[in-house]
């Protein structure tokens, strides 16, 4: 337990959303910086690492890029399947793939609980004209499901680093939490097995410690 | 090639200048030089003294020039103000000389910074028709030079050529050195196994004794450790395993897994393979009438232009072949890694949203046989153990899996 803070940790973050919102710009914005890139690259842009240090904390994000595809919505527990986190993109200008983030809220918090930390994106800011979801009503949302929200233009690179920076804090907060409280358990549990074998010894250790 | 350029500048330098003027010129910028003074001061009582004194000027000339060259030589880039600026020569290359003083002081070069404080320290002494003669006479050794110049970047050019080639024979002979250890391996692994055969034998007993999948995987990573510790104990096989522990090991995981390889990919018996053989004709089916743009796949026209992605249909092909969990996986990644490489040629980064339906498709036109039972198999013995990429490229493939069992054959 010591060395977590020391050795280097490992998020799962998914990223779900309708097509064409944008999860891939923004991926690619966050780990490569490049928004559109034309040139032939050979990276690819569905399973990408990144390393990053939080207060110190190294850790590192494996972002994995999901098919948005309506047709794919059903494979879904494949992928967010022992994630620690998850991105839902919407696009602003676009009321139907904020639905769809609904969708994925309510689908993951059926499956997994609070166990999965949320971020929910409104991306494409950029386009704030032709807005479409209000500011308010994404916002109240997220609050309401215990989200965190954010707006971002992957075209603009805003928002983008620190969404990425808030989900891994919200995950090391979990991480922590959940850590503690399987300490406290193993301590109990430790304790029950002594005073279970040898209720005298175990007494007379109580009261030296009182 | 230097003493004829300089024999020749004097040459000139006697036509065209009277030498009294020359010598006059001279005097003045180089009042601070003893020698060159002393010089200017023994002219004026002996004429016999002129040509030596021209030769000693035209020695400092040469000696300028060389200095020159060398601070010059090193110089990247000249600034294009300094280039079109309607100075004087002179003044231009104290400015150059200065910049490159900043430069290599920045750098804290100091021996250059020596050189280049020398090389400014002599241009100051000239005047503007030297420095004027200066360039002039550097402009026509780099002229007289231009075909050495050339000769040297053609040869530098072939060396690079015959260096990368030289990179790839060592790659090539560091992959055959990788093949050898590889098949020496699998020698000793055989070797090591006919000698603990009576050992293995009653493993693939039990193993196919045994009815759940999590025992058979206990039981068979246990069964590696007791044979690892069996070699460890033998002094000839620590010499093997040294360094090569994880080769070994997967040769080992491949001998004893294609030992009970039908009982452990059917462990159900024909149960499995009915049901592998139901999804096989499924997509037989479905392969017959499957096109690109099929209403289930709908891949973009952008990324049809290297359908039918036969490289990765090949990696996939492999997929039968390949005996343990660890092979198969790598066959997937590699099925998927190629087919990322294949998107990626039409200009785009190839996003999940482009990848998921065109590595249906690949499965589909591949049709493994098996395929339930391989995705079970690799999940059940390889389970907590994929990582990192491996593990997204494995999910993506079990996805597709699902999703093939849910399409149908309208068009």
């Amino acid at each position: 337990m010591a060395n977590s803070s020391i050795a280097a940790v490992s998020f799962k973050v998914v990223l779900l959303g309708k097509g064409c919102v944008g999860k891939t710009s923004l991926v690619l914005r966050y780990v490569e910086d490049k928004f559109n890139g034309k040139h032939i690259t050979t990276i690819q842009a569905s399973f990408l690492n990144k390393k990053i240090n939080i207060d110190g904390q190294r850790l590192t994000l494996a972002i994995w890029d999901t098919a948005g595809q309506e047709k794919f919505h059903a494979l879904g527990p494949i992928y967010y399947r022992s994630a620690n986190g998850a991105v839902l993109v919407y696009d602003i200008t676009d009321v139907d793939s904020f639905q769809k983030v609904k969708t994925w809220v309510k689908e993951l918090r059926k499956m997994l609980g609070r166990d999965m930390c949320l971020a929910i994106v409104g991306n494409k800011m950029d386009l704030e004209e032709e807005r479409q979801v209000p500011v308010e009503e994404a916002e109240e949302y997220a609050s309401k499901v215990g989200a965190t929200h954010w707006f971002t233009s992957a075209k603009l690179n805003q928002g983008v680093e620190e969404m990425f920076v808030g989900l891994a804090r919200d995950m090391l907060a979990k991480n922590a939490l959940a850590g503690t409280l399987s300490r406290q358990s193993s301590i109990r549990r430790n304790m029950l097995v002594v005073t279970d074998d040898e209720p005298a010894p175990a007494k007379g250790c109580c009261s030296s410690g009182a | 090639m230097k003493l004829g350029l300089s024999s020749l500048f004097i040459r000139n330098h006697l036509l065209a200048d009277s030498s009294d003027d020359i010598l006059a010129k001279y005097r003045k910028p180089s009042a601070e030089s003893s020698p060159v003074k002393e010089n200017g001061h023994s002219k004026k009582s002996s004429k016999v003294l002129k040509s030596d004194n021209l030769n000693q000027e035209a020695n400092s000339f040469t000696d300028v020039k060389k200095k020159l060259r060398l601070v010059l030589g090193n110089t990247s880039e000249i600034p294009y103000f300094i280039k079109q600026n309607p100075c004087s020569m002179k003044i231009k290359l104290e400015t150059i000389l200065r910049l490159e003083m900043g430069k290599a002081r920045k750098l804290r070069e100091w021996s250059s910074a020596a050189r280049i404080a020398e090389a400014l320290r002599c241009v100051q002494l000239l005047d503007e028709r030297h420095c004027l003669k200066l360039i002039q006479s550097l402009r026509a050794d780099l002229r007289l030079r231009a075909t050495y110049l050339r000769y040297l970047v053609s040869s530098k050019q072939e060396l690079l050529f015959t260096e990368m080639y030289l990179n790839t024979l060592q790659d090539q002979i560091k992959h055959d050195r990788i093949q050898c250890e590889f098949y020496f391996a699998s020698v000793c692994v055989r070797e090591f196994l006919s000698e603990q055969e009576p050992l293995v034998m009653a493993f693939c007993d039990e193993f196919r004794r045994l009815s759940l999948a999590d025992e058979k995987c206990d039981f068979l990573q246990n069964f590696y450790l007791r044979l690892f510790e069996i070699m460890n104990e033998n002094k000839h096989w620590q010499d093997v395993l040294h360094k090569r522990d994880f080769l070994v090991k997967v040769t080992l995981e491949r001998c004893i897994m294609s030992r009970v390889y039908f009982n452990a990919i059917y462990p159900n018996g024909d149960g499995d393979r009915d049901r592998d053989r139901v999804l096989h004709e499924h997509i037989g089916t479905l392969s017959k009438s499957l096109r690109p743009e099929h209403k289930d796949l709908l891949i973009p026209s952008a990324f049809l232009r290297e359908s039918p992605w036969l490289p990765a249909q090949e990696a996939l092909r492999a997929l039968d072949a390949a005996r343990t969990p660890r092979d198969k996986l790598r066959c997937v990644s590699r099925c998927a890694k190629c087919l990322v490489d294949l998107l990626g040629l039409s200009g785009s980064c190839a996003a999940a949203d482009d990848f998921t339906p065109v590595l249906v498709y690949v499965i589909i036109k591949v049709n493994p046989v098996a395929l339930l039972s391989t995705v079970q198999f690799v999940n059940s013995f390889n389970a907590g153990q994929i990582r990192g990429e491996d593990e997204y490229w494995w999910t993506q493939f079990c996805s597709a899996v699902e999703y093939i069992k849910t399409m149908d054959y309208s068009d």
